[in-house]
């Protein structure tokens, strides 16, 4: 192995502080002279508990050993001169490092996936220590890091395993540190805002004017009889409104209009980014689920940018003014009329740690019963099939029940604490007008009828944004809630992408190679092993095998729907992971089982691939693939609409649409995924002409069910199990007595045979 | 088996206008001749794209519904064949222009269309949202239950009241 003075460079003792801190730990145990060479921690104990254990190699053995207190207790070792391979046994949930000498196997350490990386790469570096190692089994090579794809990881400050698919831990994921993203959003608009801004203080200024003249007005024009006062104190107060109302609309405006910018700005960036993640992201998430982080969860974020945020901008500005008008007026009574004020707060404070989490609750209730729904709905096929009509709607009805139940909790504590804050607030009109009354009537000078008034207009102004601002937590609860989920999603770094010297491959011959190819949708379990095939440019290629031998991931594999985990594909003799995936997949042509056709018209759908293609080339491609016909006899002809699914359209006539998307793509390498369902024959016949034109001169992968098909192919590859098993012409595949491929086509003939003979 | 038969042409045939001439015979039916020799009776016109490009991508069909070829341009053609080809697109294809839309209501399960057509007022009944359906170029055609087509106009050539009404439903 070349890596193997590698890892001895490699490993400084700084790198791995377990040494160090179970040093002394084996002092007892270790003999003298005896080197410390690797060390690393198991998450588990033999023969199966969970507990801490050490793998230890030294220059003269490798053991194991558990910290119980000061003394370490030996439970297994072997010396390094016998130990010729370290081999992992992937166990459900868990793995089992074993020794093998030449007579036998010694069990090592038990650990679960989180300790995983860290002992793949003790393991190697104890190979590397290994006096006469024996050669790799190919399957223990569970293939290291491949180009930097992501394994799952854990957070470093909670330790809790983070998703391959995500680069964030969305517990450790602060609220702050959310709404304060979410805010830099606004960023690019911080002109807008400040005029906004301005536009609210001039606003809540004026209006608070109000107070102070309705003071004068009590205390100085009525007493005094002087109704040119009066008539300028009206005046004023109808300017305040005026002024307060034009000021008001227009920056309501302004500010809806920039949420409505920022969150259709966010709902694109979110929908562009859920485009560029590979296919392995939808597997993982239901369509539903995704659906809503572009729709809703971007509303609830406009709600709290239009509405939210500058109110809360707006309610601190304002309890800041009012509290300088009262303290100028009257710092007693100030001081008086405030005191509930921190009591509300501290409520509240209190009231936000429980409010993330019960709408957190209600929110994923939420989701599940959409996403239930949108499992549901386009399989009712199948639920009237097999009359489940009545389960399906006990389960809708359950997760119906939850999401009300978690939204009438959330009901339930907001009311609880909404009434609670209400009563501390007004205990403090009361003492206004206790204290202020009693102030007045006993003729405290500077204390007058009028100063009474205009305090209590001001509490009443100021208790309101305090409320609202508590209020609020509310929505930049559910702001957090929903920013989290978005934030989610943009964080997800695409597990495929260009690399960034990738080929721009602007025509290709249609050369396919597979070097060893391992892959696994789940890397524990590869779905292919060691595959390798060399295609020659046009040839036709038939896929054979048994279901879940690997034919549809040996094709996601050439799309490079997914990368491989081990081994290279190659297009042309470049590895496809240096070709643009863009580039790579224009020469690719699909036909897929079940084609699937987008809503629109039929000239919209098989010119899906080349949006530029004319009339005259789409009906070209639709005459080639029999399908122009049929097209013509809808009274819309190409016109007409085929729904979510094409459901207007049979599956032979989806098939031959779809077949002449392919046509009209012309690509150099062309995928068949063949249909199992049987049509007639005369579809059939049809079918079957419109693909020989459709291969003619391009590399075809047809994973074919139909005899037919198979002997117009160049040459058969065989896969079992994930593994090649036969490959060759199909002459020479039927000949072998007992191969694989022998034994299906017999099969097949027995069942027609069957089929003749009951019919 | 039908797939050894000679295998249907799998090119599009596209006629050439000037060797195109159209006629019609006692009984009102269309004749096709294609140059000298060619004649077809009766055939039966098809449109490819009848809501999108009406006056392109005509298919002639013989008897049995076998198509003879395609027309790329109906203005291709000669005056004289050109005119018995209009009629007889018109006469195949039902579609009344709408000029306004006096009300727009639903109850039913339907939406129920009060307007008045180049061919008369007529109360149309539209099954749902999907069958209103807007056109690159800005038409909007309704397919009623019956699927006849009613072409409402780009909305800069509506009405005011017309128009309004028309936008709630879009």
């Amino acid at each position: 192995m070349s890596g193997k003075e590698h890892h001895q460079r490699g490993h400084a003792n700084a790198e791995f502080p377990l040494l160090e801190k179970i040093r002394p730990n084996l002092a007892d145990v270790l003999e003298p002279g005896e080197e410390l060479q690797v060390a690393v921690e198991a998450d588990m104990v033999l023969p199966g508990s969970f507990g801490v254990s050490w793998l230890v190699a030294t220059d003269r053995r490798v053991a194991v050993f558990t910290p119980n207190g000061k003394v370490p207790h030996t439970t297994t070792e072997v010396p390094l001169s016998q130990v010729r391979a370290l081999r992992k046994r992937e166990l459900l949930g868990s793995v089992l490092l074993e020794a093998h000498t030449d007579d036998r196997a010694v069990p090592l350490i038990r650990f679960t996936e989180a300790k995983e990386e860290a002992i793949d790469q003790a393991a190697e570096q104890i190979r590397a220590l290994l006096v006469d190692p024996l050669p790799e089994e190919e399957e223990d090579q569970s293939a290291p890091e491949e180009r930097g794809r992501k394994k799952a990881s854990h957070c470093p400050e909670c330790g809790k395993p983070i998703p391959r698919w995500m680069s964030v831990c969305l517990d450790c994921m602060n609220q702050r540190q959310l709404i304060l993203r979410l805010i830099k959003r606004a960023g690019p608009y911080a002109g807008p805002i400040i005029v906004s801004l301005v536009m609210a203080i001039l606003a809540v200024t004026a209006d608070l004017a109000q107070a102070p003249l309705q003071k004068y007005l009590i205390d100085s024009v009525i007493p005094n009889r002087s109704l040119q006062g009066l008539v300028y104190v009206m005046l004023a107060i109808l300017g305040i409104r005026v002024f307060t109302t034009v000021v008001g609309a227009a920056r309501q405006l302004l500010m809806s209009w920039l949420g409505e910018k920022v969150t259709y700005d966010l709902r694109g960036e979110v929908y562009s980014h859920l485009q560029r993640l590979g296919l392995r992201y939808y597997d993982q998430k239901e369509t539903g689920w995704i659906m809503d982080r572009v729709t809703s969860d971007t509303t609830t974020l406009q709600v709290f940018m239009t509405d939210a945020m500058q109110r809360t901008v707006i309610n601190a500005l304002t309890l800041v003014i009012i509290a300088v008008y009262m303290f100028s007026m009257s710092p007693l009574l100030a001081l008086l009329s405030l005191i509930p004020a921190p009591i509300v707060c501290l409520m509240s404070a209190r009231f936000m740690k429980r409010t993330h989490t019960i709408w957190h609750w209600a929110y994923r209730r939420r989701s599940r019963l959409f996403a239930l729904l949108s499992n549901v709905l386009p399989g009712v096929r199948v639920v009237k099939a097999f009359t489940q009509e009545g389960r399906e709607h006990v389960r809708f009805d359950e997760r119906s029940r939850d999401y009300m139940d978690a939204n009438v909790n959330a009901a339930r504590v907001f009311a609880a604490f909404n009434r609670t804050t209400g009563f501390v607030m007004a205990l403090s009109s009361l003492a206004i007008w206790g204290y202020g009354g009693y102030l007045v009537i006993k003729g405290v000078p500077g204390n007058s009828l009028g100063l009474l008034v205009a305090f209590m207009q001001l509490v009443m102004r100021f208790y309101a944004p305090l409320q609202d601002l508590t209020g609020l937590s509310q929505q930049v609860q559910r702001a957090a809630t929903a920013a989290q989920r978005v934030f989610e999603v943009l964080d997800t770094a695409p597990d495929m992408e260009d690399a960034p010297e990738a080929l721009d491959l602007p025509g290709i011959w249609g050369e396919i190679e597979f070097c060893n190819v391992t892959f696994g949708y789940d890397e524990r379990r590869p779905v292919l092993k060691n595959v390798s095939f060399h295609i020659r440019p046009g040839e036709m290629i038939g896929l054979v095998g048994p279901s879940g031998a690997g034919k549809s991931t040996t094709i996601n594999l050439i799309c490079r729907f997914y990368d491989v985990t081990g081994g290279a594909v190659l297009v042309d003799g470049h590895d496809v992971r240096d070709i643009k995936i863009d580039s790579l997949r224009q020469q690719i042509g699909i036909v897929l089982q079940e084609p699937f056709l987008f809503h629109g018209t039929i000239a919209e759908n098989i010119a899906y691939g080349c949006p530029e293609a004319t009339m005259e080339d789409i009906m070209r491609a639709a005459k080639a693939a029999n399908a122009h016909d049929f097209i013509l006899k809808f009274p819309e002809g190409y016109d007409a609409m085929v729904g979510e699914r094409g459901a207007r359209l049979s599956g032979g006539e989806r098939q031959r649409i779809s077949i002449a998307r392919a046509i009209l793509k012309n690509p150099r390498i062309l995928i068949l995924d063949e249909a199992t369902s049987s049509v007639d024959s005369e579809t059939e016949a049809q079918i079957r002409e419109a693909i020989d034109r459709l291969v003619h001169g391009r590399t075809t992968f047809a994973i074919a069910h139909r005899l037919s098909t198979l002997q117009n192919a160049n040459r058969l590859i065989v896969l079992e199990k994930g593994r090649v098993v036969e490959m060759g012409t199909h002459a020479e595949l039927l000949s072998k007595e007992d191969g694989v491929f022998r034994r299906l086509v017999d099969l097949h003939r027995q069942l027609s045979e069957a089929v003749a003979v009951g019919g | 088996m039908l797939s050894d038969e000679a295998p249907a042409s799998s090119d599009l045939q596209i006629l050439d206008p000037r060797k195109v001439r159209l006629e019609r015979d006692d009984f009102q039916r269309l004749i096709l001749y294609v140059g000298i020799e060619e004649r077809y009776q009766p055939v039966r016109v098809v449109r490819a794209l009848p809501l999108s490009q009406p006056d392109r991508w005509i298919a002639f069909q013989d008897d049995e519904g076998n198509e003879i070829g395609m027309l790329a341009r109906v203005s291709d053609l000669e005056p004289h064949s050109r005119q018995h080809l209009e009629e007889e697109l018109d006469l195949v294809y039902l579609k009344a222009k709408v000029q306004e839309i006096r009300n727009v209501a639903s109850g039913h399960g339907m939406i129920h269309w009060d307007l008045v057509t180049d061919l008369g007022p007529r109360l149309v009944y539209v099954r749902d949202r999907s069958d209103v359906r807007p056109l690159p170029d800005g038409r909007i055609v309704l397919t009623d239950v019956h699927g006849a087509k009613y072409e409402i106009p780009p909305l800069d050539q509506l009405d005011e009241r017309s128009r309004q009404r028309l936008e709630v439903e879009m």
